[in-house]
């Protein structure tokens, strides 16, 4: 099929046009590989259901308009190399001439970087398939090491991601990217009753994962959730980690962004408490873009701001806000860092101590669906898997029933734990325009909350 | 005068790429032992959206090709959105290099393909003794033509919504300082899909369009959507509509916290249809049966009851008028991508399971029937057995009777998520917030969950569906018999494996459950 037009006919065009007065255009180009892998009914052996490549190219394009001297329009779409340049450039003026905003002006100010962060596996970025077909044969040598007659599925994806991004004032930067989904379903029976546990990560580097740990994590896991019984309905300290945390955490940060403040939602202002009468492990995060791997890991915003690791709490105080233009400029707010893992401090002690309570402490293992809410920051899911720990040492597995919680409460006297993790997490598009940015975390690995209810039936 | 049908046609350049890959690259594909096929999808959307402050457009287009070969073990897929035909040749000979021909199956034919009931809409589509030359193209129906709105005329009717809303503020006296932040998003898509095999050469064309609502008043939110497969009409929303909004936002701003325990509750439609989509959706998906995730298939198998008598969940992509609406439900098509006729299935009857929803390679893994399920995110995404319509089938009373059928209890209308659990039959249904209702009658007070934030209903999913003690008609606040032949479906999207995100509708009538476990 012809192309009507090149990347060099696009900039040329909406340099030429006189009624826009910025723009932006940006690249995308994936090529990626997927494996599902599941096991034959009835020969028991493990085999691919699908094997795909995708190979994906994208253009889209921005533009701004003067209106008159308070207002702008803009708008943003995917451009198609197969249609006339002519009719999308006219298409995208009339629509930005009617989607009407206040009037800014955009600094593309992109300084020289050193050096890009790290944020691309260069194994991944040389040879796709190669390695792509490399971490499948491990995963299956895996399966079949372990406890296969248990394995229900498996899914691998493989992708290398080569974005650029290019302004109306001639400057540019390019960004690579590699993403590895693994996602593992394994199941276990005891006593007529046969349930199962699926794991979910996102890795950016082949060498972040540990495919011994995640089986044997699965395992563990499916074997204990056949074991577990309703638990008693009731308030109590509950242990939550990193993969709750990462979302958490991003919705608490929302009330931290200027364009809460213009849009007149729930927002914090630099100099308050993020959380009010705090007094547990205070807070102190910042944002790094500079992350190595970190799945957010990037030197310049979409809008061509140099992003450098920033501050944002000291010790529950806010000492900035997250601005982004054009709200920088509405609300004369210095621009900030945007892009990067969320990075918060631990705490001083280990998981062993937090779980050492006079009352029972609940840790949970799995939500089923947790479903956050920004604006109020409260959060509740069904829990998949949880393990109560009493305070004699013994142990009792749990699943269904409800938790409970708003972060504005349950952070006054929370306590961090003194070990680590990271976690990232590469959302689907959801018809969003090019989808949301990646969620990346590295911070404590558990977070004790005191008084959370449980729901239960019993 | 005669009313003449507007229907949605397929774009030509799409038809001349639909050429070359029926003469140049399907041949390729066509193997012994192999199912060769190819799969194109161009969905452009355009979004619009005005709040006090701002307007803000944007448009996408999700454009390319999936060449597929499913060879007796594995399906093969290249997909790329890059149109050069040497490309194309490349990965379609690539795709037969990796076959390991172990196909024993036969494409279906035209005629194997027409032995099943088809819907109207569907059959009045189809020329007689259609054959594989011919390319048939399925057209949704629209009153009011999307493609003759300007952005202007975007931007002007979501205006009408916020201006609307301010007057309304006035008639229900709350001032316009409570609303806090208002927001009107209206989205048009154009869905063109083809499907190529050596039987069939089938296109279709959908607008998919909608309309949402959001109020704030400080942290509260409230949320309507509106729409379905059609025009301009799908944009409708009535001043009833936004009445009930705002006065659910005034009473939400003085809500009061639910004790955690269990309650009886009437779910509203888009809920009803929720709990039917994460209860016997899901865990009805072959290919989370065929991979042995599914305590459904098991409970198939064995015949065992799911469910009382008013449990009867279906799902269906054949619904080309959504209740008494004039447009068709928002999980609609003709034929999925994979080529298979649109058509009503029973996921449950009377509490006892039927076969799961299948898409190709599910059902040939199954050995049961195909059912029209095979979805994907977008043509860069691989494809699953996936839901269209699920909801529960209708009852035989009004609301008014059913709220008192409940005596005390509450009501539930807002949509808050949900979360499946096929292999432990565990459920979870996201509710924003609860209306109490007293002797039948619903009051004033407003009920968040424990912490101030959304309830979820948890519980035993086939527990759950013994539970049901009735169930609204179909237009649900008239008492004359219903004239609508399917439920209300809603507007919504739904998730697999915790990604793969796709449009699918959920409702059903409402339904009364009694020991609802909220926390």
């Amino acid at each position: 099929m012809k192309t009507f037009w090149n990347l060099n006919d696009l900039k040329q065009a909406l340099k030429k046009s006189s009624e826009i007065s910025y723009w932006k255009i940006e690249t995308d180009t994936i090529h990626r590989y997927e494996t599902y892998l599941m096991k034959d009914f009835k020969t028991n052996e493990v085999f691919s259901d699908q094997k795909r490549e995708v190979i994906e190219k994208k253009i889209r394009v921005w533009i701004l308009i003067f209106l008159n001297e308070n207002q702008c329009g803009e708008f943003s779409s995917d451009w198609s190399l197969y249609k006339d340049l002519n009719s999308q450039l006219e298409n995208a003026i009339e629509i930005a001439k009617n989607a009407k905003k206040k009037k800014w002006i955009p600094e593309f100010n992109l300084q020289k970087s050193t050096n890009p962060p790290y944020s691309c596996d260069p194994d991944i970025k040389s040879n796709l398939t190669l390695n792509a077909s490399a971490i499948e044969n491990e995963i299956v040598k895996k399966i079949n090491e372990k406890n296969r007659e248990n394995f229900n599925s498996c899914e691998l994806f493989v992708s290398y991601h080569q974005k650029k991004f290019i302004f109306s004032n001639d400057k540019s930067f390019t960004h690579d990217q590699s993403r590895i989904y693994f996602d593992l379903a394994y199941s276990s029976q005891n006593n007529n009753k046969s349930d199962e546990f699926n794991l979910r990560r996102w890795f950016v580097h082949k060498d972040q994962i540990d495919l011994n740990s995640l089986f044997d994590h699965t395992i563990h896991c499916a074997q204990a959730i056949v074991k577990a019984t309703l638990p008693k309905a009731h308030s109590y300290p509950v242990l939550f980690d990193e993969e709750v945390l990462c979302t958490l955490f991003h919705d608490l940060i929302t009330h931290l962004q200027s364009s809460q403040k213009y849009d007149q939602l729930p927002f914090k202002e630099k100099g308050e408490f993020l959380i009010p009468e705090a007094k547990g492990d205070l807070i102190d995060l910042s944002i790094d873009p500079h992350d190595p791997f970190g799945a957010d890991t990037i030197g310049f915003s979409q809008q061509g701001y140099p992003q450098k690791p920033q501050i944002f709490v000291v010790k529950n105080q806010i000492k900035s806000n997250i601005t982004a233009e054009p709200y920088s400029q509405y609300l004369d707010h210095t621009l900030t860092t945007t892009r990067g893992t969320l990075t918060v401090s631990p705490g001083k002690k280990s998981k062993a101590e937090l779980l050492k309570q006079s009352t029972s402490v609940l840790e949970i293992f799995q939500l089923s669906g947790l479903f956050t809410d920004a604006a109020t920051g409260t959060f509740s899911s069904e829990i998949r898997l949880g393990c109560i720990h009493h305070p004699d040492g013994s142990k009792q597995w749990i699943k269904g029933g409800s938790i409970s919680g708003s972060l504005s409460e349950n952070l006054t006297r929370a306590e961090f734990s003194s070990e680590t993790a990271r976690f990232s997490e590469f959302t689907s598009e959801k018809h969003t325009d090019g989808g949301p940015s990646p969620l990346s975390y590295n911070g404590p690995r558990y977070i004790l909350f005191n008084e959370v209810p449980v729901a239960s039936s019993l | 005068m005669k009313e003449t049908i507007q229907r949605a046609p397929f774009s030509p350049e799409l038809l001349e790429i639909g050429n070359f890959l029926k003469d140049t690259i399907l041949p390729i594909l066509n193997q012994p032992q192999s199912y060769g096929s190819i799969y194109l999808e161009r969905k452009k959307t355009k979004r619009y959206g005005c709040d006090f402050k701002n307007q803000t457009a944007s448009e996408t287009d999700s454009f390319g090709i999936v060449l597929r070969l499913y060879d007796g073990v594995t399906l093969h897929e290249k997909a790329t959105n890059d149109f050069d035909s040497k490309l194309l040749e490349t990965l379609a000979h690539q795709l037969v290099e990796n076959s390991k021909k172990k196909w024993k199956g036969k494409i279906p034919s035209w005629k194997e393909r027409l032995t099943t009931e088809l819907d109207p809409e569907i059959r009045s589509q189809i020329p007689s003794n259609p054959s594989s030359a011919d390319f048939v193209h399925f057209g949704i129906r629209y009153q009011k033509d999307p493609l003759q709105s300007s952005s202007k005329d975007y931007f002007s009717l979501l205006e009408q919504v916020l201006d609307r809303t301010k007057k309304i503020l006035k008639k229900i006296e709350w001032s316009l300082d409570s609303i806090s932040y208002a927001t009107a998003r209206g989205t048009f898509r154009i869905e063109e899909t083809l499907y190529l095999d050596s039987e069939v050469a089938l296109s279709q064309t959908l607008y998919r369009t909608s309309l949402a609502l959001t109020l704030m008043s400080g942290a509260q939110s409230v949320r309507i959507p509106v729409g379905g497969l059609g025009g301009m009409e799908c944009w409708e929303i009535s001043d009833s509509t936004i009445e009930s909004l705002l006065r659910d936002l005034k009473d939400l701003t003085e809500a009061e916290r639910l004790q955690p325990g269990k309650y009886k509750v009437i779910f509203s439609p888009s809920l009803s249809g929720v709990l039917a989509h994460e209860a016997f959706g899901h865990s009805q998906e072959g290919d989370t049966c065929a991979r042995q995730r599914s305590k459904a298939w098991e409970l198939y198998q064995e015949g065992t009851l799911a469910g009382n008598q008013e449990a009867t969940i279906l799902n269906n992509p054949a619904i080309y008028q959504n209740a008494d609406e004039p447009y068709a439900a928002w999980g609609s098509y003709f034929f999925d991508e994979e080529g298979w006729f649109a058509q009503k299935h029973f996921l449950l009857n009377k509490g006892r399971l039927g076969t799961p929803m299948t898409h190709f390679t599910s059902s040939e893994q199954l050995s049961i029937p195909r059912t029209a399920n095979g979805k994907r995110e977008s043509w860069s995404h691989g494809i699953y057995t996936r839901q269209t319509n699920t909801y529960f089938s209708e009852g035989t009373l009004t609301l008014d009777e059913l709220m008192e059928k409940m005596g005390d209890g509450f009501i539930a209308t807002a949509c808050a998520g949900g979360m499946e659990d096929p292999k432990g039959m565990g459920i979870q249904v996201g509710i924003g917030y609860l209306r109490e209702v007293k002797n039948g009658k619903p009051t004033s007070r407003v009920f968040v969950g424990p912490t101030g934030g959304f309830l979820q209903m948890t519980g035993e999913t086939t527990e759950v569906l013994q539970s049901i003690l009735g169930k609204t008609k179909i237009e649900a606040h008239l008492k004359t018999p219903d004239t609508a032949s399917h439920p209300f479906n809603e507007v919504g999207g739904c998730g697999k494996y915790h990604k793969e995100f796709v449009y699918a509708g959920c409702g059903g009538p409402y339904l009364l459950l009694e020991n609802v476990l909220l926390g």
